[in-house]
């Protein structure tokens, strides 16, 4: 049997247009967009609801020397988003970040997987998917607007 | 673009992309036997002076076909039938510890330079038996004081069959392989067996091979070369000569396989491995504290000196020949060396306050691998025949098509409801991956490049791994029923060798679209039983904290851009290399140099401590950026502490740039001198030529300053003055 299906679908949807939210971090080059995240996942012991801020940080990344495709860097970091159980009141916590290399384009669906996991329990982790549909200005690297949604796998 | 030919390509686009290779191959065979030169290359137009193939049909892969066939590609390396996860992947083959009595000749502090005749093809007359630089500078530093336990042999030779594995464990942890059965050299039982000339790998044989050593316990491990005497029978790529570096030991230079200290056919090399905790000569000089020890075979610790938080776990050692790196390793001279200490001893139930008890076995008071599994992963490509191929398109990297595991295609591996540590290399030539579980359960990442975390990482995707990186994870098979099969899964592609195309989401990489052959799947677990004994392994919250360097003042800020479009300004014809790659110190006025190992760029003075910062020179590409001798911390990225991951906030010694980025580390310069090396590892990068030789020659006698420059012949090694002092190297 392989296990590598998709499970408990539908955990949650958020949309989030962010017209005017990002904001230039200390790079000049790097732009970040806080994405607000607030979902409620049912995780194997107890259901638990996440509240905070995911942050995007994004930089377009020239050629400029062979002039090839430009490419998009992407960070991924959910430090800003907690869980508490809704049964034990415990707290939850989502590692990462993730940091990715995709083609720039203007429209990006990015998938990335998470762990999140209560107090200091790594063992007991368990797996989120958020999937973050990006539309981009391609000339910055900005997050124009952000479609957020989240699957417990 | 995709890079290899999708598997509908028609036989006659197969074939033409057949003949095209076989003529790439024809360049790479007069490369690698020395009968052109790269400027040769240029000059007669087949590269480009930026290093691209030229874009000629019947050369250029992604030359528009005869048969208007768009887009073209690579030929596939055919798979004779063979399916993925059907041949088990056998556990590394461990070489034998013996006593120091059992090498003849004795070991000796100064290379061993008893005669020997030479043969006629390598220029006749004699030269020494042992082909480390003669003399003082190049003899073993603290033989006396670390003088050799244990020795560890191996050859350098040409594929055979292997009559003698020794995994150390039973067989029913190891996939039920009998390791009385011959193994004959082939990637799968069902591929064709590999000819001699195709695949040199330690002994000749396969599995990779594994040294275990441990602390306070010097190993002297003597390198026979038995490759062929006649350089052109090499299959068509791969030097001769080789240079074995233990990488990212804290040994003296005579042992670290500098890239211009190579041996011969014929030759041997003593490398001395005196496996000390950095900074013993100042930190716990008396070895007092029971975190700086080593396991002393029945239960306890012995102390040595130094500083605990300095230990290291995972290396790797191979080949590290100028010039030739990457036909080398990726011909086989590639294997791994687990060290182990009181604090990671490769037991799981002493329980003494010091030992960490990571997962690993309790049979043995020190290195069970039991639950400890080396992995060693590498594309791979061969030609029609099945035989090893190298291709050349350009000299921006090599990207293989066949995903091996401990040069297994695509196996499975058999484990139990437990915990298991996984130390996993990256032994390509230019690929990076990037690692998931298929069913996007959690890993937690224990070391990042032989060296435990301070705290370990859960991650559901590991960060990308470039060359030469190695990653420890601890996965939790417990949380699977019997029965089941779990993936490893390879999220990162490639269209070429600059750096990753695409980092692809879990689903993406699982849906099989890819152009990357190497994506997807490539390692079968197989879950097959409940352990026969309690897992009492455990991964601690606190590893192994970062040294305290905050008392240590920084005696200097070094800056070293890497880009191409590189400049000689020397042109020793041993020493020297060409090519588009290269490395910029300082920002000098010369600016953007290629290799010559006879050049000085840094000469860092002994005991002390200074901070450099890598930058990436361009956007297109990415740079696993090795540095020698001792393990550095990242400080920044892109010029920010805030930057850094955490799975890099422990010690390092390669350094990956990320396209268009910088990282900033500081490293100490300690215990031993002599000249070590700093470049690329995309060993195709380092060999066109991003390379740089840095040393500390400042300690007294026997260093000189600089150190001169072994030129190395069958007939003996000779010594020149550096090339060239870069102004701010001192």
């Amino acid at each position: 049997m392989t296990s590598n299906r998709f499970c408990n679908r539908c955990a949650a949807v958020l949309l989030a247009v962010l017209a005017g939210m990002a904001s230039l971090a200390s790079s000049a080059d790097v732009v970040s967009t806080m994405v607000p995240f607030v979902t409620i996942l049912k995780g194997s012991t107890e259901t638990v609801s996440f509240t905070g801020t995911a942050r995007l940080d994004t930089q377009v990344i020239l050629d400029n020397v062979l002039g090839n495709a430009p490419v998009m860097e992407i960070v991924v970091d959910m430090s800003g988003v907690t869980g508490v159980g809704t049964s034990t009141g415990s707290t939850y916590s989502i590692s990462g970040p993730a940091i990715l290399h995709r083609p720039l384009s203007a429209n990006d669906l990015i998938r990335v997987t998470f762990p999140f996991y209560r107090g200091s329990d790594l063992f007991g982790a368990e797996t989120v998917e958020a999937t973050f549909n990006c539309k981009f200005d391609t000339a910055t690297g900005a997050v124009t607007a952000v479609k957020l949604t989240t699957l417990k796998m | 673009m995709p890079f290899f030919l999708d598997r509908k390509a028609s036989p006659n686009r197969v074939r033409e992309a057949e003949d095209a290779r076989r003529n790439r191959q024809e360049i790479v065979k007069a490369l690698s036997q020395g009968r052109v030169s790269r400027r040769d290359l240029i000059k007669w137009g087949v590269f480009t002076a930026g290093g691209m193939l030229a874009w000629k049909h019947g050369l250029n892969p992604f030359v528009g076909s005869a048969y208007a066939e768009i887009p073209t590609g690579l030929p596939a390396s055919p798979l004779f039938g063979v399916l993925p996860f059907t041949t088990p992947m056998p556990r590394f083959d461990v070489l034998a510890r013996n006593p120091l009595a059992s090498l003849t000749p004795a070991p000796t502090a100064q290379a061993n330079q008893a005669q020997r005749d030479v043969p006629a093809v390598l220029g006749g007359g004699t030269g020494p038996i042992e082909g480390r630089p003669p003399g003082p500078i190049w003899a073993h530093q603290g033989f006396d004081v670390f003088p050799p336990k244990v020795a560890v042999q191996a050859t350098q030779e040409g594929a055979t069959t292997n009559g003698v594995y020794n995994p150390t464990v039973p067989s029913s942890l190891n996939s039920g392989i009998d390791p009385t059965q011959p193994i004959p050299l082939r990637f799968h039982p069902g591929l064709p067996t590999q000819s001699p000339l195709a695949v040199w790998t330690f002994n000749g044989t396969i599995p990779p091979k594994l040294v275990m050593g441990r602390y306070g316990e010097p190993i002297l491990f003597r390198h026979h070369n038995r490759l062929p005497e006649d350089e052109s029978q090499n299959g068509g790529f791969g030097r001769h000569t080789i240079s074995t570096h233990e990488h990212n030991g804290h040994h003296g230079a005579e042992n670290d396989g500098f890239t211009g200290a190579y041996f011969y056919p014929g030759q041997f090399y003593d490398y001395h491995w005196p496996i000390v905790l950095a900074g013993f000569r100042t930190i716990n000089p008396d070895a007092t504290d029971r975190r700086a020890g080593s396991p002393d075979g029945s239960g306890g610790i012995v102390k040595v000196a130094g500083d605990w938080r300095e230990t290291m776990s995972t290396h790797w050692f191979h080949d590290h020949m100028f010039s030739f790196t990457s036909q080398n390793v990726y011909k086989g001279n590639a294997a791994m060396f687990n060290i182990y200490s009181a604090l990671d001893r490769g037991n799981e139930a002493i329980d003494d306050g010091v030992n960490l008890r990571l997962p690993s076995g309790t049979a043995n008071d020190w290195g069970n691998l039991d639950y400890d599994v080396n992995l060693m992963l590498a594309d791979k490509a061969w030609d029609a025949n099945g035989q090893l191929a190298f291709d050349i398109f350009d000299f921006d990297g090599f990207i293989g098509d066949r995903m091996t595991v401990n040069l297994i295609y695509k196996p499975y591996f058999e484990v139990e409801r437990r915990k298991y540590r996984f130390r996993i290399l990256n032994a390509s030539v230019s690929r990076f991956f990037k690692l998931a579980l298929s069913d996007g359960s959690p890993m937690i990442q224990i070391a990042n490049d032989g060296n435990l975390l301070p705290s370990p990482v859960v991650l559901t995707e590991l960060d990308e791994q470039g060359i030469a990186e190695r990653y420890d994870i601890v996965i939790d098979f417990s949380r699977y029923p019997v029965n089941t099969r779990v993936h490893l899964v390879n999220l990162a592609e490639h269209e070429d060798g600059k750096r990753v195309a695409k980092d692809l989401s879990l689903a993406e990489a699982l849906s099989g679209t890819s152009s990357d052959p190497c994506v997807g799947r490539f390692l079968e677990f197989r879950v097959v039983r409940d352990p026969a004994k309690p897992d009492v392994s455990r991964v601690p919250d606190v590893l192994i904290p970062n040294p305290d360097l905050s008392a240590v003042p920084v005696a200097r800020h070094r800056t070293f851009e890497f880009g191409r479009g590189a400049t000689q300004t020397t042109n020793d014809p041993v020493s020297a290399f060409f090519g588009p790659w290269g490395i910029r110190t300082d920002s000098g006025p010369a600016g953007t140099l290629a290799a010559d190992f006879g050049r000085v760029s840094a000469a860092p003075r002994a005991g002390t401590r200074e901070i450099w910062t890598l930058v990436n020179g361009g956007g297109g590409w990415d740079h696993p950026i090795h540095i020698h001798f001792e393990e550095g911390q990242v400080l920044a990225r892109d010029g920010l502490a805030s930057n850094v991951p955490p799975w890099e906030r422990g010690r390092k010694d390669v350094y990956r740039l990320r396209p268009g980025g910088s990282i900033t580390i500081t490293l100490q310069f300690r215990d031993w001198g002599g000249m070590f090396m700093e470049h690329c590892h995309n060993t195709v990068h380092e060999d066109n030529a991003m390379l740089l030789r840095w040393e500390i020659d400042d300690g007294g006698a026997p260093f000189l300053r600089p150190l001169p420059t072994p030129i190395p012949t069958p007939q003996g090694v000779t010594f020149r003055d550096a090339d060239d002092v870069l102004p701010t190297a001192l």
